[in-house]
């Protein structure tokens, strides 16, 4: 019965039935079953809802819903959690991501980090309007293998060059990967920028931060 | 013998006029599309052409008489508004010299203004939606208009009591800066139409007369929010759809209405929520592609030639915006594949576009001018071609020998 409970609600979350997947949750964390498998059970959902997206079958708005289902699931099951995990699987790297100074937009950013988390990464998200020398703190203070720089706008151009220059100076370049991503995004951009590879959208990013990640 | 700054005005305006139209121009068309590139071309901060109208003048006629374009992008109604932005205090944008850096530029904000239970009320009655709840919400020192009654109760004697809620210190304060505001803008628009004239004078046509933004655009951008709006696709996408059509009908009808005002006939639509990556095929044909379509068909019909900005790669669209008048409109689009647009909707609509932002600012000036004659060649074929920047205009980063470039390849290989 819980079984068929658990696959049930992997079907609601990853077919885009809020109400259903909601109320059975609720039904089931209320009923006593182990929270922490209910998590477990949504990021089985947000596997098919990525790969989804990654086939072209879901887009933003199915993206956002998927996000809204985890937080409303994890609101119920989380303060029920008494010791141990939080549900996640074990983290496939680290990634540092943000927009670079002097742009404001975060649409296509929070996109990347949400995509990233779900398949498997652990995000540090920077904001907006990010300088330098916040990306260089970040950077010290949780080493991680991928560095992820975003912009909309052309001036970002300039501001992913400086920080990846602000990077060579400190000397801490090599000790990461540089992805910079935005629809502006080109070859000869990646190449100004000095970055290691550049993503049109959050597909790219993932599969970018896979192969890095040897997965 | 050098013709006259009339003839040039006549011989420029039919090179668009004939390309717009799908025909074979002279020549095939550049115009000097720009945002903010011509201040710094001008040696000015972004700031200095958002404050001051002089600079601003004088930044855009600099760059139009250096590059000889075919047409030019008019600038006051689009920049000069820095302190009537100030003065109403307005939140979801940030623009040069007001809470952001002199050289950065103008910055929307993604929010959610209206709530996701509010539709009914926007739906209903649209006009007094935006005036008591929008206007309120986004400018800061026009809070007071959030009491403003509801102008149908305005009968008989509901023509005196119904004012009471203009009686307040609160009102007479909003509506004193409203006056502040109007002025400055009535100043801004005046001074908009002199340079238009002075520049036609000159030789030099406007690209456009009116701007506008598409009905799902208008709440998914302007309203909801990126956030708010998905989900609304998703949770209650039947008051989504209704309320697209009470924008189209309030909204756009005013907009279009506007534009035939204006002496270019051109409508700017720049377009953000229906690329590739952000909707299904389905969602767009339901959402958004029948809505813009409708619009498209309404400015046709004012007499007026729409020119939708594809923001984004749309390429697997093309085959559905296909379906518009033949000859009518004007497609411009950012990194679409044009070379497959060209194919599939080169019988239909004059497209527009091609030079990548990338190649402007970080390229050769060799680059340049290969990539000008492979759209000369490629995208010129049969007329129904402008060439333009892919963003928005000629980004301001632009390398200034390699707007020369594209300018003067143009203008030696682009004759037909």
């Amino acid at each position: 019965m819980t079984e068929s409970d658990e696959q049930q609600l992997v079907t609601f979350l990853a077919d885009m039935r809020e109400g259903e997947a909601l109320a059975l949750a609720k039904k089931m964390i209320d009923g006593g079953h182990d929270p922490l498998r209910v998590l477990e059970r949504c990021r089985d959902a947000m596997d098919i809802v990525g790969a989804r997206y990654e086939a072209k079958e879901y887009f933003l708005p199915e993206l956002m819903l998927a996000g809204e289902m985890l937080s409303e699931v994890s609101a119920l099951a989380k303060p029920l959690i008494v010791t141990g995990g939080n549900g996640a699987k074990l983290s496939k790297g680290m990634v540092v991501i943000g927009t670079v100074h002097g742009d404001l937009h975060d649409i296509g950013k929070n996109i990347v980090s949400f995509m990233l988390d779900i398949s498997g990464f652990t995000v540090i998200d920077l904001g907006v309007d990010v300088r330098p020398a916040t990306f260089i703190e970040a950077i010290n203070h949780n080493n991680p293998e991928i560095v992820g720089l975003s912009g909309f706008l052309t001036l970002a151009f300039d501001s992913m060059k400086e920080t990846i220059d602000a990077f060579s100076e400190a000397g801490i370049r090599d000790r990461f990967k540089i992805m910079i991503g935005g629809g502006q995004m080109d070859e000869r951009i990646r190449e100004f920028t000095g970055a290691d590879a550049f993503g049109k959208d959050a597909i790219e990013a993932v599969s970018l931060c896979n192969s890095w990640a040897g997965a | 013998m050098d013709k006259s700054p009339q003839e040039l005005y006549q011989e420029r305006l039919k090179r668009y006029e004939d390309a717009q139209a799908g025909r074979v121009p002279d020549r095939i068309p550049i115009p000097l599309f720009t945002v903010d590139f011509h201040a710094r071309y001008a040696g000015y901060t972004l700031a200095e052409t958002v404050y001051d109208g002089e600079k601003l003048s004088h930044s855009v006629e600099k760059t139009v008489l250096d590059f000889e374009p075919d047409c030019f992008e008019q600038q006051h109604t689009r920049n000069l508004i820095g302190h009537a932005l100030d003065l109403v205090g307005y939140i979801p944008e940030k623009w040069p010299g007001g809470e952001i850096g002199d050289d950065d530029p103008f910055q929307y904000l993604d929010m959610e203004i209206m709530k996701g239970d509010e539709y009914d009320e926007l739906i209903n009655d649209p006009s007094w939606y935006f005036m008591r709840r929008m206007v309120p919400r986004t400018a800061r020192n026009l809070r007071a208009l959030e009491k403003f009654p509801n102008p149908t109760a305005f009968l008989y004697h509901g023509i005196v009591y119904n004012l009471a809620a203009f009686g307040t210190p609160e009102m007479k304060q909003a509506m004193d800066l409203m006056h502040e505001v109007g002025k400055l803008a009535l100043s801004t628009i005046e001074a908009e139409k002199n340079f238009i004239r002075h520049m036609a004078n000159k030789g030099f046509p406007a690209q456009r007369g009116g701007a506008m933004v598409c009905p799902f655009d208008a709440i998914v951008d302007f309203m909801r929010g990126a956030k708010g709006g998905m989900l609304d696709v998703m949770r209650r996408g039947d008051k989504l759809l209704a309320a697209i059509d009470a924008v189209t009908n309030t909204y756009t009808k005013y907009a279009i209405e506007l534009a035939t005002l204006q002496p270019s006939k051109t409508l700017f639509i720049p377009l953000h929520w229906g690329i590739d990556s952000f909707m299904s095929p389905d969602q767009f044909k339901t959402f958004y592609w029948p809505q813009l379509r409708r619009v498209i068909n309404m400015t046709i019909e004012a007499g007026l030639t729409p020119m939708p900005f594809f923001e984004g790669d749309c390429t697997s669209r093309l085959e559905i915006i296909a379906d518009v008048p033949p000859g009518k409109c004007t497609y411009l689009f950012e990194s679409t594949d044009l070379f497959k647009a060209k194919k599939i909707l080169g019988d239909v609509v004059c497209i527009r576009g091609g030079m990548p932002a990338s190649l402007l600012i970080a390229g050769s000036v060799t680059e340049v001018e290969e990539h000008t004659r492979l759209l000369i060649k490629e995208l010129g074929r049969g007329g129904g071609y402008i060439i333009d920047s892919s963003a928005a205009g000629i980004p301001r980063e632009a390398r200034f020998e390699n707007v020369r470039a594209m300018f003067d390849t143009v203008k030696r290989y682009g004759v037909y």
